[in-house]
């Protein structure tokens, strides 16, 4: 900090633009003047209050730096993070997407693919089989995915999935009534996707 | 600039842009060792990638640790590991805190040609390479998702090729919130080495704030409902319908300010106070609420009285219900026995010292009563730390008790030669209070001699209070119940007066009388002080050698028995006599009356010295007894009615006569004072030996402050005997009365008890509680009766209950005791008859302690007499 300190405080907003012209602003929470590495804290582009997005930016490559205000109070002391827990995420993440990118590449569509998801949280036992989902390797959800293609030997696991995937596409409904926005972009994508 | 990224994991080292990705690792090797992790997968990985991962987590874990600053990163990384120094972007906290907040965000990655990589930020080395996993070049037109094919495992970024790396919805509240939280903890614990999610149990210890969680401190039992209902609420939404004012069951009394509603409201108050107050309503209420106690209390008490009684003689008695004959016998043998058996009860312990001991505990309690009834506690309080000292100092019990018993005896005996001392003074009182102050007197004076000042006098003055009480009681019978209780409350006013003169003669004031009384005083107070020694010698003096011998008897015998025995064979000739002829009865009775009026009339006018008063008493009583038999009663009666007020007020006050009485037997004193049945009981015997020495005490003070007052003595006297009594149980007070009648009467034989017993029984009358019936039922079939008839007009109605009590526990003694009484009481009046014969049960309970029934059997004899003084009344 103490090399930043000189440039940055932290705390302070900071707009620049990059080479390719475009405006970035925020508030910095951190700076490593070796790299040239500033970092800033902005509105999160999902709109979440509790969210934020960080831009990493490299001042090598940015033409205007403004400082907006500066603040000179001492930033908030650093809370201590939870390295395994951000790591869990890490992996997790990794997976979702992988996942998501062996679907997508199957050609699985989006209600698929979340429906798949929604599965994999309740049943470890599921998997991708082309496009057809395959949990307990007894039940075989194949596209549309709906209820009624829910496949197999009658009896505890059928019924078992089938309700869960009966939940699941009432649960997706309700959360496209909630959230229009993100319903829709993944409408899309799905479309996009199909 | 813009490195592509490359596959670097596996190509790392060799790549061209990886090139710095090996050098990281490098460099992140010797950081990480601060963080392990990072290193393990560094060096083993190879790929620069992993080393970038390894790194990053290393960093994170700096991050954390360095939270604070840089420097403490570094200190921390330096302090333990090889390479202290933090190498490049990990130095730098803040970055590293906010780029290890972001790992798992998903990230688009701009680098210098322009291209965008999206993929999940992993971690960073200290060159502020970042690793990222899972990523794939977005395109423009790119709409639909990445194939699997489109995506690289992972790609390190050099920062020079780095333009903009955009994380997009960082949470950054996700890794720090959760730092000890119970997912945390759920997620990262590892069940013996198992990656397991942990099954969390609620810790029910209640809040961590109450480190000094005391159980002591929790007083409540149990739950509170309205905190089960919140706790039902919370936990399993269930709502409690309870409501406080339980309207689906009764209507809110609405208040109003009316005068309508005021008046109501006085009403019931009033209602409720009369109720409450009924002598029926406190008796149920005992019987309901005291059983158990009162059981508890019997059979301690009379495991006590035996222990006490052991000693002396009392222990056969205790343990044993001695026949009226038997105690008679005893009684007749020793005075002794009385005596003893009152020290031996208020001894608790077996023996008369004991009862000595339990002498000064009694005194001193009923010191403190003493005071705080009358309010002399002054005066009353040397006289009681004189006896209590002699007490104390004795083995003074044993010589004590021999004093009370001696001093009944010498009352008996002696009582001629104190008439005629006292007779001089007792003239002028017998008449107007004569009886009253007699009776008091006698109690008085042997509380007093017990207290250990003059025991000698003390002795004395109670056979001849005894005797008056009697004679009192005779007369009284005649006239009224009232007039008995007037009687007893009288006598302990006489002792009172007595006291008073004793203190007066102590001063050194008035009369050539009073001056050789003082020296007599002297004599005793030098005795007194003594008591434990000189106590045997006043008994001596008194009694002479017979006194000890007789108590020891009398004690060995029912304390009351043995008193009684004596005093009841007057008694009972006394008896038929009241019921053919008040007269006979009342010639001894009015003899003791007298006896204890002029005893008051010294005590009150005289100052004479103590051992006068004694003398004179006896010779009073005699006189008095002539004179008595007609006026005092009269007398007497009206005190009796004041007496009731007085008693009521001084029920406490009484008590601590008894219980000075009891203070010797020590149960007797507790349970006059507590009011307790059983203790009274136990105290009874112990009181009527000890009763005497104690109350004397007692009544000196109270005499003291109210020398004058003959009747507040008396009053007190009566009050504090009776209220004990009454408050407490029939039996107890019965037993008082009884000791004290006994250890007045004891020595006088027959009257001293009867009137002793009177005493106490009035006490119990004026408490006119239900209680006071049994009680008093007790004093009935002794000379008690008559106290109780005066007191009866409260009594009555009470009475029946009390009968009824009585009845029960009678049946024993009934045989004995009843016969006589009964004729007598049947002369007498029906009501009262059913009284004496229920006293006589009664007086069969208390004679399973020995006094108790020797106490009633003596008051059997009396009884006649006390018949006729209820005729009167009724």
């Amino acid at each position: 900090m103490a090399a930043p300190g000189e440039y940055f405080s932290v705390g302070s907003q900071v707009s620049c633009r990059t080479c390719q012209e475009q405006r970035l602003q925020g508030e910095v929470v951190a700076f490593d003047y070796p790299s040239k590495m500033l970092a800033l804290k902005c509105p999160s582009s999902s709109g979440k209050p509790n969210h934020a997005d960080i831009l990493l930016v490299n001042l090598q490559y940015v033409s205007e730096v403004e400082i907006i205000n500066d603040r000179t109070e001492t930033p908030p002391p650093l809370a201590s993070l939870n390295v395994s827990k951000l790591a869990n995420k890490a992996r997790t993440e990794k997976e979702e997407k992988m996942s998501q990118a062996y679907a997508i590449s199957a050609g699985v569509s989006l209600e698929g693919q979340q429906l798949f998801q929604t599965i994999h949280k309740t049943i470890k036992d599921c998997k991708w089989q082309e496009k057809n989902i395959v949990v307990m390797e007894d039940v075989v959800i194949a596209p549309p995915y709906q209820v009624e293609n829910c496949k197999g030997k009658e009896g505890s696991a059928l019924s078992h999935v089938r309700k869960i995937v009966e939940k699941h596409f009432r649960d997706v409904e309700s959360q496209k009534v909630m959230q229009g926005s993100q319903a829709q972009q993944t409408q899309k994508e799905a479309t996009l996707s199909s | 600039m813009l490195k592509q990224p490359q596959p670097l994991p596996p190509q790392a080292p060799p790549g061209g842009p990886v090139p710095q990705a090996g050098p990281p690792p490098a460099r992140k090797a010797p950081p990480p060792g601060a963080a392990p992790s990072p290193n393990g997968s560094l060096s083993p990985s190879g790929g620069a990638g992993r080393a970038a991962t390894a790194a990053p987590g290393g960093g994170g874990g700096g991050g954390p640790g360095g939270s604070g600053g840089g420097t403490r990163g570094q200190s921390t990384g330096k302090g333990p590991p090889q390479s202290p120094v933090f190498e490049g972007v990990y130095n730098n906290s803040r970055m590293l805190h906010f780029l290890t907040a972001v790992v798992g965000s998903t990230c688009d990655v701009k680098v210098k040609n322009g291209s965008t990589f999206e993929g999940i930020f992993k971690t960073l080395s200290s060159k502020f390479e970042l690793a990222v996993d899972a990523v794939h070049k977005k395109t423009p037109d790119q709409l639909v998702g990445p194939k699997r094919e489109d995506i690289v495992d992972t790609m390190v970024f050099k920062p020079t090729d780095v333009m903009l790396v955009h994380f997009r919805n960082v949470d950054f509240n996700y890794a720090t919130k959760d730092k000890f939280t119970d997912s945390a903890i759920a997620m990262n614990a590892k069940v013996n080495g198992e990656h397991k999610e942990k099954v969390l149990q609620r810790w029910e210890g209640g809040d961590s704030n109450s480190d000094d969680y005391d159980l002591e401190s929790d007083m409540s039992n149990g739950w509170d409902p309205n905190e089960m209902f919140k706790f039902n609420e919370e936990n399993y939404g269930v709502k409690t319908t309870y409501d406080s004012s339980l309207s689906s069951y009764t209507v809110p009394l609405e208040k109003d300010n009316s005068e309508e509603f005021r008046q109501r409201e006085a009403r019931a108050a009033q209602l409720a106070r009369e109720i409450e107050s009924s002598p029926q309503y406190r008796l149920r209420i005992a019987m309901e609420n005291d059983d158990g106690r009162t059981e508890e209390e019997k059979h301690s008490s009379v495991q006590r009285q035996v222990s006490g009684r052991d000693s002396p003689s009392l222990a056969s008695r205790e343990g044993k219900y001695v026949p009226l004959p038997q105690r008679v016998r005893e009684g007749s043998r020793g005075g002794v026995r009385c005596s003893s058996s009152r020290g031996g009860r208020p001894g608790m312990g077996s023996i008369p010292p004991r009862g000595s001991a339990h002498h000064p505990d009694s005194n001193s309690s009923p010191v403190p009563e003493q005071r705080g009834i009358n309010g002399g506690p002054s005066r009353m309080s040397p006289k009681s730390q004189r006896p209590i000292r002699g007490a104390k100092t004795m083995s003074s019990p044993s010589s004590r008790p021999v004093e009370v018993s001696a001093a009944p005896p010498a009352v008996g005996r002696m009582y001629p030669p104190r008439s005629p001392k006292s007779a001089s003074a007792t003239p002028v009182s017998s008449q107007d209070s004569p009886v009253g102050s007699a009776v008091p007197a006698a109690p008085a004076s042997p509380s007093e001699a017990r207290t250990g000042l003059e025991s000698s006098v003390s002795p004395n003055p109670p056979s001849p209070k005894v005797a008056a009480p009697v004679p009192a009681t005779a007369v009284e019978g005649k006239e009224t119940p009232t007039s008995v209780a007037k009687d007893p409350g009288r006598t302990l006013e006489v002792t009172g007066p007595c006291e008073l003169n004793k203190a007066a003669s102590k001063a050194g004031l008035q009369n050539e009388q009073k001056r050789t009384q003082l020296e007599e005083l002297r004599k005793f107070g030098a005795q007194f002080k003594l008591q434990p020694s000189s106590s045997p010698e006043t008994s001596l003096e008194s009694f002479s050698a017979r006194p000890k011998e007789p108590l020891e008897g009398k004690e060995k015998s029912l304390e009351p028995g043995i008193c009684e025995g004596p005093e009841e064979a007057p008694a009972v000739s006394m008896v038929p006599k009241p019921s053919g002829t008040s007269l006979e009865l009342l010639p001894e009775s009015g003899k003791e009356e007298k006896g204890l009026c002029e005893v008051a009339e010294q005590q009150a006018a005289s100052p004479p010295g103590k051992g006068e008063p004694e003398d004179k008493e006896e010779g009073p009583v005699s006189e008095q007894v002539k004179k008595s038999t007609l006026n005092p009663n009269a007398k007497e009666f009206n005190p009796s009615k004041t007496l009731l007020s007085v008693n009521k007020s001084t029920s406490t006050p009484t008590s601590p006569g008894p219980r000075a009485h009891s203070t010797p037997s020590i149960p007797v004193i507790t349970a006059g004072q507590t009011g307790m049945y059983s203790p009274q009981y136990i105290s009874y015997i112990p009181q009527i030996h000890m009763s005497p020495a104690v109350q004397a005490p007692q009544m000196y003070p109270y005499p003291v402050s109210s020398s004058v007052p003959g009747q507040q003595g008396k009053y007190r006297g009566a009050k504090g005997s009776l209220p004990p009594q009454r408050s407490d149980q029939h039996q107890p007070t019965s037993a008082p009365p009884i000791m004290q009648a006994a250890a007045a009467a004891g020595p006088p034989l027959v009257a001293a008890t009867p009137y002793s017993s009177y005493i106490s029984y009035n006490p119990q009358q004026f408490t006119g509680q239900p209680t006071m019936m049994q009680p008093m039922a007790h004093y009935p079939s002794q000379p008690v009766f008559a106290p109780m008839l005066q007191s009866n007009p409260r009594m009555m109605t009470s009475g029946s209950h009390p009968q009824a009590i009585v009845s029960s526990s009678t049946p024993q003694y009934p045989p004995s005791e009843q016969p006589t009484p009964q004729t007598l009481y049947a002369t007498v009046h029906q009501s009262y008859p059913h009284h004496a014969t229920q006293l006589h049960p009664h007086q069969p309970q208390p004679a399973t302690t020995p006094t108790g029934n020797q106490q009633q059997a003596q008051h059997a004899a009396p009884s006649p007499v006390q018949v006729r003084g209820d005729l009167p009344q009724g």
